[in-house]
């Protein structure tokens, strides 16, 4: 057991939840609802988490703005319908402001461990900023907070700039220069046309092609936000639309492997239509099915790929120099400036293995030696009053993320009601009905095209096993979460001396 | 999962223990040839030892000892006046000399069962985290209070309260009148069990058996525990019970017992943990036995490692492995 801290008076919250974008300042705002005493831990300095840290150029949300918003403060002066990262910050720190939510932030603090403090029934927090302990611990760390580098050979030795896609240096001006690009995936299909305006070249090292979709997107036009502003009915209403039509027309497809050879014949259209060499248009033929990876929409990519300033290379690379990326095939392609578009560290976060549970181990131990695996997204054997939002199996491919965490908290706040009302000090899920509830998952998953679309993505863990999506109507996890289960929990309560109780003259005997 | 049998509820004993007064405890031993712990499941007031009929099963891994209380089942109705909570404490205590010496003990309590074991604990706390190492509660208290309403509205309480008090008391004075009146398997008896008995829509089966086993159990029996329980007080004990993992399950829906004995319990039991069962009333093992044997068998392997040689691991063997060091009290993995 871990040493009780030494008897100073230590700051104590209800609450404390890390992480202040979409997770974090939702339930913030669920939880000043409730009249529940709370702290936030925020790692950089301002709100947004994903959109704040992710500033590359071209950054924006795939999923429409109307639905990729809090139910509770739609945004009527949403300038596009998919956003860019500038706007869904300001919104984000514009609903943070509103609600009130700033002032229980402390900024440019990490968390560095948490641990579950077996005979105080609290958690503990070490932060960079002193210690903290907290009845509960909502985290909201994210998972796209980590950026993934890849294992590439010589990568330090590079002479010119090396930037991820999330740790984006806005004062580095690529004009003129001669650009690498390593990856294909969502943010680099977003980072390509954006850099391909400006550099001297650009050469784009690409493992697998992806299913590029024609793209949507248009700007709102002024009426659209006034009739929005004044009858917000309307938007409600096109948010419904919206919902409904990813979920019933989308999620089959990925869900059940069904008629993917559409989304295929669209994409196949859109690659015919902008990019007529027939040569690069078969080396940006993905080979698996479409979804499998994550689905990108856009327009400017492929034309971007397709000019003559740009050159898409297929070889893997196998080492980089001084001076620039060497491939399988021995060529040199020169470069000043090499973009990681590598992604993130989803299923193998670092911040799981901060959190200490009751026996000791991290959340990562318990993962490695099991599987990652949550109870409802959300819970987890072992680590009591501990609520994960966009946890295990919660992500999604064809809807909004925003949904799926607004889902978790109430069935969070259920869970600090229960505890309120009734003296209860810890919850903690069982662990056979975690158990089940994973088979549940991945029987689901079983038959998706994440499994067996013939390609490796984020959604996989090292075990092979998606521990990333919910295999479900995204309403069906609302449904599941709307009210907090205590069945499937071992309750703890505050020690009383019971002996207060009055030992009563009893008219009745009952057993 | 077969239901219980309304019918079937003579059995033959595999040993009769003779408690300190003499009196005849009938004990059945299952999985006898399980190393690890052994289970011993205690019953409830007008049950038998028969109520555990989907805990049975749990001896495809460990060793199970069933008792009947005086009085109850195939035991001995031993003399009156030792129809209490603290005798069938030494009964079991008896029943553990018997049947475990030597072996490490994971006591199961339902009701009456339970103050059992608090009544154990209070006579023996030395037993507590040196033989015995686990204890379940289910549908118990550890004191009586005033305000029982039999989850009912306040004004029917009082009519059914006269009711239910003059049938006790008929039962102890006059036996044998109380045992002509009583019509086993009628409409109303049926219903009685029904209602004090189960949550939710129970099935009709579930009822047909416990109404079969509490008419079995002889008035005059039923009668001279209802004294006792009436005088029951075993908060004191609860410390004792601290030294050792406890789990303590309720339902919702207990008319008898309602949670918040159950909360009284877990709070005053160090480190206890609670299972509070949303739709279920007074028989938990009963209604949901897929519920209560994980949970059971959590609580076993977070003491012991199941017997290498047992049933096929059940998914649970998976679950319970994630616990098993979990428990800031002794839980030292018993070498089988």
């Amino acid at each position: 057991m871990i040493p009780v801290q030494a008897q100073t008076v230590q700051e104590h919250h209800r609450v404390a939840v890390i992480g202040a974008g979409f997770g974090g300042i939702g339930a913030s705002v669920r939880l000043a609802e409730q009249g529940i005493d709370h702290v936030i831990f925020e790692k950089m300095d301002d709100v947004g988490g994903t959109w704040w840290q992710n500033k590359y150029p071209g950054c924006r949300c795939d999923v429409p703005s109307n639905l990729y918003s809090f139910s509770f403060a739609l945004n009527p002066d949403w300038s596009d319908t998919f956003s860019a990262q500038p706007e869904i910050h300001a919104y984000l720190r514009k609903v943070a402001e509103d609600f009130g939510v700033i002032p229980r932030i402390r900024f440019n603090t990490t968390v560095e461990t948490v641990h579950w403090d077996d005979t105080a029934k609290r958690w503990v927090l070490e932060t960079s900023a002193g210690s903290c302990t907290a009845d509960a611990l909502i985290t909201a760390h994210g998972f796209l907070s980590e950026p993934a580098y890849p294992d590439i050979k010589g990568l330090d030795s590079f002479r010119g700039q090396v930037m991820h896609s999330a740790e984006w240096d806005p004062s580095y001006d690529v004009t003129g220069k001669r650009v690498a690009v390593i990856g294909t995936g969502a943010s680099a299909v977003q980072i390509v046309p954006v850099v391909h305006e400006t550099a001297r070249n650009l050469v784009v090292f690409q493992r697998t092609a992806a299913w590029i979709l024609p793209h949507r997107r248009r700007p709102v036009k002024d009426w659209e936000k006034k009739l929005y502003r004044r009858v917000p009915a309307v938007q409600r209403a096109l948010r419904g639309v919206t919902y409904l039509a990813s979920e019933l027309v989308v999620l089959p497809a990925l869900l059940k492997n069904q008629r993917t050879d559409l989304i295929k014949r669209m994409a196949m259209r859109h690659l015919e239509a902008q990019v007529p060499d027939q040569e690069l248009r078969a080396k940006l033929t993905p080979t698996f099915t479409p979804g499998c990876k994550r689905l990108t929409p856009t327009n400017e990519y492929l034309p971007a790929i397709a000019s003559t300033k740009t050159e898409l290379v297929t070889d893997p690379i196998v080492a980089v120099g001084p001076d620039g990326i060497t491939t399988a095939d021995g060529t040199l392609h020169e470069a000043d400036v090499i973009i990681l578009a590598t992604g993130f560290r989803v299923t193998d976060n670092s911040f799981p293995g901060v959190i200490r549970g009751r026996d000791g181990r991290t959340l990562r131990e318990v993962w490695d030696s099991d599987s990652m695996g949550a109870y409802n997204g959300t819970t987890f054997a072992g680590f009591p009053n501990l609520f994960m939002l966009a946890g295990p199996n919660t992500g999604i491919g064809h809807t909004s993320l925003v949904y799926m965490i607004e889902a978790q908290l109430p069935y969070v706040l259920g869970a600090l009601k229960a505890m309120d009302e009734q003296g209860i000090v810890s919850v903690e899920p069982r662990p056979a009905v975690q158990a089940a509830y994973n088979e549940m998952l991945q029987r689901k998953l079983a038959p998706s095209v994440w499994l067996t679309g013939g390609c490796s993505s984020w959604y996989l863990d090292e075990k092979g096993r998606n521990s990333t999506i919910w295999p479900d109507y995204t309403f069906r996890f609302a449904q599941r979460l709307r009210h907090f289960d205590i069945d499937s929990y071992y309750l703890e309560f505050a020690r009383s001396q019971v002996a207060d109780v009055p030992p009563v003259p009893a008219q009745l005997a009952a057993v | 999962m077969s239901w219980p049998d309304a019918r079937r509820l003579r059995w033959t004993p595999t040993l009769r223990v003779p408690s300190d007064d003499g009196t005849e405890i009938a004990v059945e031993v299952l999985g006898d040839t399980h190393p690890g712990p052994t289970v011993v499941l205690v019953h409830g007031w007008t049950f038998s030892s028969r109520s555990y009929h989907y805990q049975r099963m749990l001896a495809e891994r460990y060793r199970l000892v069933l008792m009947d209380h005086r009085g109850h089942g195939e035991s001995d109705p031993g003399p009156r006046d030792n129809r209490t909570i603290d005798q069938i404490g030494r009964d079991l205590n008896a029943v553990l000399r018997a049947t475990c010496e030597g072996r490490d003990v994971v006591l199961v309590g339902h009701s009456m069962g339970g103050m059992t074991i608090m009544s154990l604990a209070a006579q023996h706390p030395e037993l507590f985290g040196t033989q015995v190492k686990a204890v379940a509660l289910m549908n118990t208290s550890a004191v009586r209070t005033e305000d029982d309403v039999f989850g009912m509205p306040r004004l029917l309480v009082k009519a059914f309260s006269k009711q239910f008090e003059g049938a006790m008391a008929l039962m102890v004075s006059d036996p044998e009148a109380a045992e002509k009146k009583k019509r086993a398997g009628s409409r109303g008896s049926l219903f009685m069990s029904r209602l004090l008995n189960f949550g939710k829509r129970p099935d009709k089966r579930l009822v047909a058996f416990t109404e079969a086993m509490s008419s079995q159990t002889k008035a005059e029996v039923v009668g001279d525990f209802s004294i006792t329980l009436r005088g029951h007080d075993k908060v004191a004990a609860l410390e004792t019970l601290g030294n050792v993992p406890t789990l303590v399950v309720a339902g919702a829906r207990d008319r008898l017992l309602p949670p918040k004995h159950a909360r009284t319990i877990a709070a005053g039991v160090a480190g206890a943990r609670l299972l509070e069962l949303s739709d279920a009333g007074h028989c938990t093992m009963l209604e949901h036995p897929d519920v209560v044997n994980e949970a059971l068998l959590e609580l076993i392997g977070s003491i012991s490692q199941p017997a290498a040689d047992a049933y096929p691991a059940a998914p649970t063997a998976t679950s319970t492995r994630s616990r098993s060091n979990g428990r800031k009290t002794p839980a030292q993995p018993v070498a089988p």
